[in-house]
């Protein structure tokens, strides 16, 4: 079964980059790739697709990040989803907070494209072209 | 393979959403359909028949796709005679074709933003690696390190630095298959220096085509060339180089956005490198004041002249060894600083002796020589007036003054002088009661208060450097230096410390400090050799009062440690002679 991404960002040019980020997942991968804009809708389409990845921003309306994050490790049957955090450049001290919510990765915006494509490729244990990075 | 044209930009997903809306304004039993150029289906909706491509027109209707003017596929819509398909169709062709000219455009600038974002993290990244190295070797490397890691299709890469005192360029690093000494001949080439002197790096594909270039190195086919400059002056140069030949496709080993990083990165660099010159600098001058302020300390005394010279070389030695050591300090580690510390400590532990009085620091004699020049005038008039032999007793005197250890008998003698009248009758002794007791002392020369004052020494030092802001780069070196003639049984000054209490780095350097005072000549002693010196390391160990186990290891390898010791020093001398 092809895997999913959800891409959940409030600010829909970030979102639109992210995605363009992980097109070749979507490409060579058949990876579909989900939009929420913010935290509620982010949960919400959690629980009724399962994606493998989720892409979380930190500050959405309605739900920060991080406790859609709780919410996802409170469920034992989304223990397989990997979670990586997204924040703005300046507010590394949110590292620990993130990681202890219960995210694997962590990442800065302006983020490194190809640094995401392959945290996100790592995680879903999925390939790159010549093993790069 | 990734996605090309039509099918990267208008999404599967999309288009089922679009058809089944689109298809509302079509009577029932129509079907939409896009096709690639080849006519194959990407997505279709409704009832659209297999091989929509091979409709004739009057039962398909078929609409090209197009951006700038290239066919990229087609639009079918039908069945065609259905009322409104020609007109619906012909307006979701439009909409289409806007929705895939406004996809790719949003498309070009997302890889731009994207290609920022990739440049920004570059900077980031790079800036981080680079101005983590305060040393100019570290940056080099540093620098050379993003250039691999940014996986350029270079052969190999090399950096030269302008020789600070002429204009000459040297390697510092290289990596690829091209020895240094092949690739020297690029820094005499008149494409090397146009492009550092006017430029702000070039890439240059191929070599041979260019008028700059007269092959100063053979076999180099491409090469990137990147200035490293800080404000008008012109540092080096990073240079990547492609082989003759290596690139089979015949492609251009080096692009523009390889440049551009390589730019981004030299002007990192290049402040990393400004940055670490200075520190460079600054960490010159300050540890050549140390040295010379160990040195005046040493010179107030011809005994101990490098002294501290010595003693800063044996802690930094001894401190190695026990970095070294499993046996007696495996847990122990320390760091280049710490080592440094260690050994600027040896430095500086005597400063404090510039606040000792010189007649007591360079004291060679119980009596100065003054004192028993009048003695003897005392002595000779006894001798005269008594008739009495006197030239022997003064000979005896001033082998007393000497001597490192009072004999018993030589107590009495002293005792008989002081009840010597000069004269019958005189109130007047040879000697006085004050310099029985200053002929007394029963080892060395020093009197308890001269002693006193000595003992004030380590106090000292640490008064005169406390001011010395150390305490980023070395924490511990007032205390070293303080507790440098502490002793494990608590019998040490200035603080009568025992044990643990005493740093393991004042241990290292009590021990140090010992070794080479018994290495030498003192006023009231000759130079032990190195046995014997050993030998009362250890009995200072039994006695309980210099640690065992540096003590053992400082013995077990005393003849390398010495002699490169001795080795260094004369360098030193040699150095010091030539300049």
């Amino acid at each position: 079964m092809p895997h999913k991404v959800l891409i959940a960002e409030d600010e829909i040019h970030i979102r639109s980059l992210l995605e363009q980020t992980l097109e070749y997942l979507e490409d060579v991968h058949s990876v579909t790739i989900l939009t929420a804009a913010n935290g509620l809708e982010a949960l919400e389409i959690i629980q009724q697709e399962h994606p493998r990845l989720v892409i979380l921003d930190i500050m959405m309306p309605q739900m920060n990040g991080y406790e859609v994050c709780r919410r996802i490790r409170e469920q034992k049957a989304f223990d397989d989803t990997r979670i990586i955090l997204l924040t703005a450049k300046g507010q590394e001290a949110d590292r620990k907070k993130g990681l202890c919510a219960g995210a694997q990765e962590y990442i800065t915006k302006p983020f490194d494209p190809d640094e995401v494509l392959a945290l996100a490729a790592r995680l879903m244990d999925l390939p790159l072209p010549g093993g790069a990075l | 393979m990734s996605v090309k044209g039509l099918e990267k930009y208008l999404r599967q997903a999309f288009l089922a959403d679009f058809f089944s809306h689109a298809l509302e304004t079509l009577p029932a039993g129509c079907f939409l359909a896009v096709l690639d150029e080849q006519g194959a289906i990407l997505s279709s909706g409704g009832p659209c028949p297999d091989d929509p491509n091979s409709l004739p027109a009057e039962h398909a209707l078929r609409f090209p796709l197009s951006l700038h003017n290239e066919v990229l596929g087609y639009v079918v819509c039908g069945p065609a005679n259905k009322p409104l398909a020609s007109v619906s169709g012909r307006f979701i062709a439009f909409s289409l074709k806007e929705i895939l000219q406004r996809e790719t455009l949003r498309h070009k600038l997302g890889e731009e933003t994207l290609n920022q974002f990739r440049d920004q993290a570059l900077i980031r990244k790079a800036i981080e690696n680079l101005n983590h190295s305060m040393r100019l070797g570290d940056v080099i490397s540093a620098l050379l390190g993003e250039c691999r890691r940014l996986r350029f299709s270079a052969d190999g890469g090399l950096v030269f630095l302008k020789d600070p005192k002429g204009s000459e360029y040297d390697i510092n690093v290289a990596f690829g298959p091209l020895s240094p000494k092949d690739l020297m001949p690029i820094s005499q080439s008149r494409l090397f220096e146009e492009i550092l002197h006017n430029s702000d790096g070039e890439i240059v594909n191929d070599l041979d085509r260019d008028s700059r270039w007269r092959n100063e190195t053979l076999l180099l086919g491409a090469m990137l060339l990147s200035p490293l400059r800080s404000s008008s002056n012109i540092m080096g140069a990073l240079v990547l180089y492609g082989l003759k030949n290596s690139n089979q496709e015949e492609r251009d080993t080096f692009s523009s956005a390889d440049l551009k990083k390589c730019t981004t990165l030299t002007s990192a660099a290049s402040t990393a490198m400004s940055n670490a010159a200075h520190f460079e600098q600054i960490h010159h001058i300050l540890s050549a004041l140390m040295e010379s302020m160990a040195t005046a300390i040493d010179a107030r005394d011809r005994c101990t002249a490098g002294h501290s010279q010595r003693v800063a070389l044996y802690a930094l030695r001894l401190a190695e060894l026990v970095n070294a050591d499993e046996e007696f300090f495996k847990d122990v580690v320390f760091s280049n600083q710490a080592l440094d510390e260690i050994y600027y400590a040896g430095l500086l532990h005597d400063v404090g002796k510039i606040g000792v009085r010189e007649d007591v620091l360079a004291k060679s004699t119980r009596l100065p020589r003054l004192h028993m020049e009048i003695i003897g005038l005392r002595l000779s008039l006894w001798g005269q007036i008594s008739g009495k032999p006197w030239q022997e007793m003064l000979a005896r005197l001033e082998k007393i003054n000497k001597a490192y250890e009072l004999q018993p008998e030589d107590e009495n003698f002293i005792k008989n002088l002081c009840q010597l009248q000069v004269a019958p009758g005189m109130d007047l002794t040879v000697l006085s009661l004050d310099e029985r007791r200053q002929l007394f002392t029963p080892r060395g020369n020093l009197t308890a208060a001269e002693w006193r004052e000595i003992r004030r020494h380590p106090t000292e030092s640490y008064r005169i450097l406390r001011n010395i802001p150390f305490n980023y780069y070395f924490p511990n070196i007032l205390q070293i230096i303080l507790e440098h003639h502490e002793r494990l049984d608590g019998s040490g000054y200035p603080l009568g410390l025992s044990g643990k209490e005493i740093l393991l780095q004042s241990r290292i350097l009590a021990v140090v400090d010992v070794y080479d005072s018994l290495r030498r000549d003192r006023h009231y002693k000759k130079a032990k050799p190195q046995g014997e010196a050993l030998l009362v390391l250890h009995e200072e160990m039994e006695m309980g009062r210099l640690d065992g186990c540096l003590v053992e290891l400082l013995s077990r390898h005393i003849a390398s440690v010495e002699h490169s010791i001795l080795s260094d020093m004369d360098l030193l001398v040699s150095v010091d002679h030539l300049q």
